[in-house]
């Protein structure tokens, strides 16, 4: 995949440092060339300032030694008078044949040399210098002008790495800000914020992904809406027809053995329940995620149980209230919940175990503690989910494949939602040795126990 | 005993009018918010069966209305809203019940029947639960015809399970009823009740429910 990071980082150094030699190049030509003419004004000086008699051309050159001046820079000077013989020089060893006036390179020997000749009134002074010499110094000052350079570029590189890591910098915000929404808030798809800080490139991207935000979020309310308010609108003809059913049975309208409509009244309860529970679980989906109160686990556990009571006494199936160690009766057990969203979760896993659990059999709602949480188990003796199915029951409409009870297939649905929702832990295993299903649900945060009003 | 129903939907109002016929009741019908003011009026009506999706006119704001004129029949919500805030803004604007749809036609009448004896001051009625009797004023308790003579906290306790039978009284609960305040409570004290009323009205009449109290036996 592409990356504009890369892509800035890679142009920007690579294009820097190309500008960078060629201006290089550039200045250490010039440099060289200056240097050169520098020389050659050098030679034109010393030729022109030396003194009209030899034995002070002697001197100078002597004290320019001491100095360091002519003789490091390897000058050599000749002189011929006006016949033509050579009265000076200043070297035994290399020796200038006399050239014509002016400035030129010759070629003589091993290496090349710079020379100028003068004709003066009484003389012809000639001054050479080797070509080498004057390379190497010209070298010297040219590699001088170098150095800003070589310090100009790192100091750059270091500043485009910062520069392009703080331009990208409101993407990776952006990315990030998205990454870290959870998919199941409700603000999942609430626009995301323009303010000042939002650069003025990225705003369009913003905006538009906020339009498709908003687009979606208008789907997915339609969505929840509508199943709501088709249960909503099923409620009332559902209600008429058992009304009228009802009614039609009472009065003897309609005779038959009595077991078909037995049978029609039992299908009309099961529809009534399948809206009643496709309503349950619109409003839960709508739901944000909550804060919760504090409320006491005991209760809603002692309620539910009552609720349930005289249907799980229909079915002869023991159904109680448990307490596993370290929880004793007397606790409130209170923890930080919505009672409500509370209340339908343990009704519907409840309402799940008595429907699947045959005659005779036992049903209970235990409350447990770990260290710091709490939580609850409903445990059934009923046959159990085989395990390759445990983890879509709490699918939506998902039942079983053998299954006879006459559920929904969204009473676990429900509970998972409003487990996800309240931030709980739900998971279910069959048990071990008696057979029969345990859903616990736990996870819950302990509140601050209440000393019950006590009598006396 | 003349009773209005307000109800648009033709096919509920029509079982809900013949069936409270049969009980024995007048009663008339309003098909929308409109018709219900004005039959509400007349003043003449002793209880109010209420949906709250109403054409012309809602539910609420009709009930408030009523209540605001000074109307004091008692009135029952029938509606398929139940989510709880619904609930407690119907029992605010004035409502004395809520049924949900779908409801069922005997626990219509059973609450229409409470209303309407609240109403005519009869407020201790005789509460019967299959073979039990019990008789608040009389204070007398029977199975099968034949006076149990029972000690007043068992009284107390068979009283407090008897007027809400599917009900179930956690130790607690039982507690407050049967003691009044600053009145010493032993800690097994409601076991002990229960075991001697057990006693005298039959082992099988109170069940008890496993972690949280007692009710009574379920009704055949």
């Amino acid at each position: 995949m592409r990356s504009i990071r890369r892509w800035l980082l890679g142009w920007l150094i690579c294009g820097l440092a190309a500008a960078s030699g060629i201006a290089a190049f550039g200045i250490f030509h010039t440099a060289r060339e200056e240097a050169s003419e520098l020389f050659d004004y050098e030679l034109r000086t010393v030729a022109l300032s030396l003194p009209s008699n030899v034995e002070a051309a002697e001197t100078v050159e002597r004290e320019d030694a001491q100095a360091g001046g002519i003789s490091d820079d390897r000058i050599l000077i000749e002189i011929w008078d006006k016949a033509g013989t050579l009265v000076y020089h200043s070297r035994e060893s290399a020796v200038l044949a006399r050239l014509p006036a002016g400035i030129r390179t010759i070629r003589r020997g091993e290496g090349h040399w710079r020379v100028f000749g003068l004709q003066q009134p009484d003389r012809f002074v000639q001054v050479a210098q080797p070509v080498s010499v004057r390379e190497a110094l010209a070298l010297r000052l040219a590699l001088h002008t170098l150095w800003p350079l070589g310090v100009f570029m790192p100091v750059t590189i270091v500043l485009v790495l910062l520069v392009v890591a703080r331009g990208l910098a409101p993407i990776g915000g952006l990315s990030r800000l998205l990454a870290t929404r959870s998919l199941d808030s409700l603000d999942s798809l609430e626009p995301l914020r323009l303010d000042g800080k939002v650069p003025i490139e990225v705003r369009p991207l913003v905006e538009a992904l906020n339009d498709l935000l908003a687009r979606l979020n208008v789907a997915s309310q339609a969505h929840r809406t509508f199943i709501a308010d088709a249960a909503h609108e099923l409620r009332s003809p559902l209600a008429a027809l058992k009304l009228q059913l009802q009614a039609a049975t009472k009065n003897g309208t309609l005779k038959d053995d009595g077991q078909t409509l037995e049978r029609i009244d039992t299908r009309l309860n099961r529809v009534i329940r399948l809206v009643q529970q496709l309503l349950t679980l619109a409003r839960e989906d709508a739901q944000p995620a909550s804060e919760g109160t504090s409320v006491s686990l005991r209760r809603i556990g002692e309620q539910a149980v009552s609720d349930f009571s005289l249907l799980a006494d229909e079915k002869q199936i023991d159904l109680g209230l448990e307490f596993q160690q370290p929880v004793t009766q007397e606790e409130a057990c209170n923890v930080l919940a919505d009672p409500q969203g509370l209340g339908v979760l343990l009704n519907n896993l409840i309402d799940n175990a008595i429907r699947y659990t045959p005659q005779g059999g036992k049903v209970d709602v235990v409350l447990t503690r770990t260290a710091d949480r709490m939580g609850f188990e409903v445990v059934d003796s009923g046959p159990g989910i085989p395990e390759e199915e445990l983890e879509r029951v709490l699918d939506r409409f998902y039942r079983g494949e053998h299954t006879k009870g006459t559920g929904s297939g969204l009473g676990l649905a429900i509970a998972a939602r409003i487990a996800q929702r309240q931030q709980l832990t739900l998971s279910l295993r069959n048990n071990v040795d008696a057979g029969g299903l345990t859903v616990s649900v736990s996870g819950f945060i302990r509140a601050a126990e209440r000393v019950p009003a006590t009598h006396g | 005993m003349r009773l209005l129903l307000v109800e648009d939907d033709g096919m509920i109002a029509e079982t809900v009018l013949e069936s409270m016929r049969r009980e024995g009741y007048a009663i008339d019908w309003a098909q929308d918010g409109r018709a219900a003011e004005l039959s509400l009026g007349n003043g003449v009506y002793d209880l109010v069966l209420l949906d709250l999706g109403l054409p012309r006119k809602d539910g609420f704001d009709l009930l408030r209305g009523y209540r605001r004129q000074g109307g004091e029949a008692p009135v029952i919500i029938l509606t398929a809203r139940d989510a709880v805030n619904d609930r407690i803004r119907g029992l605010d604007a004035g409502a004395d019940d809520y049924l949900i749809k779908p409801f069922d036609l005997d626990e219509l009448a059973a609450r229409a029947r409470a209303l309407l004896r609240r109403r005519i001051g009869q407020k201790q009625p005789v509460y019967t639960h299959g073979e039990l009797t019990l008789d608040p004023a009389a204070h007398e308790v029977t199975k099968g015809g034949v006076r149990l003579a029972l000690v007043p906290r068992e009284f107390a306790l068979l009283q407090a399970l008897i007027e809400e039978p599917a009900r179930v009284f956690t130790r607690a609960e039982l507690e407050d009823k049967l003691y009044g305040w600053g009145e010493e409570v032993g800690s097994n004290t409601i076991e002990v009740h229960v075991h001697s009323l057990r006693r005298k009205i039959g082992a099988e009449q109170v069940v008890t429910v496993r972690g949280v109290g007692y009710r009574l036996k379920r009704r055949e």
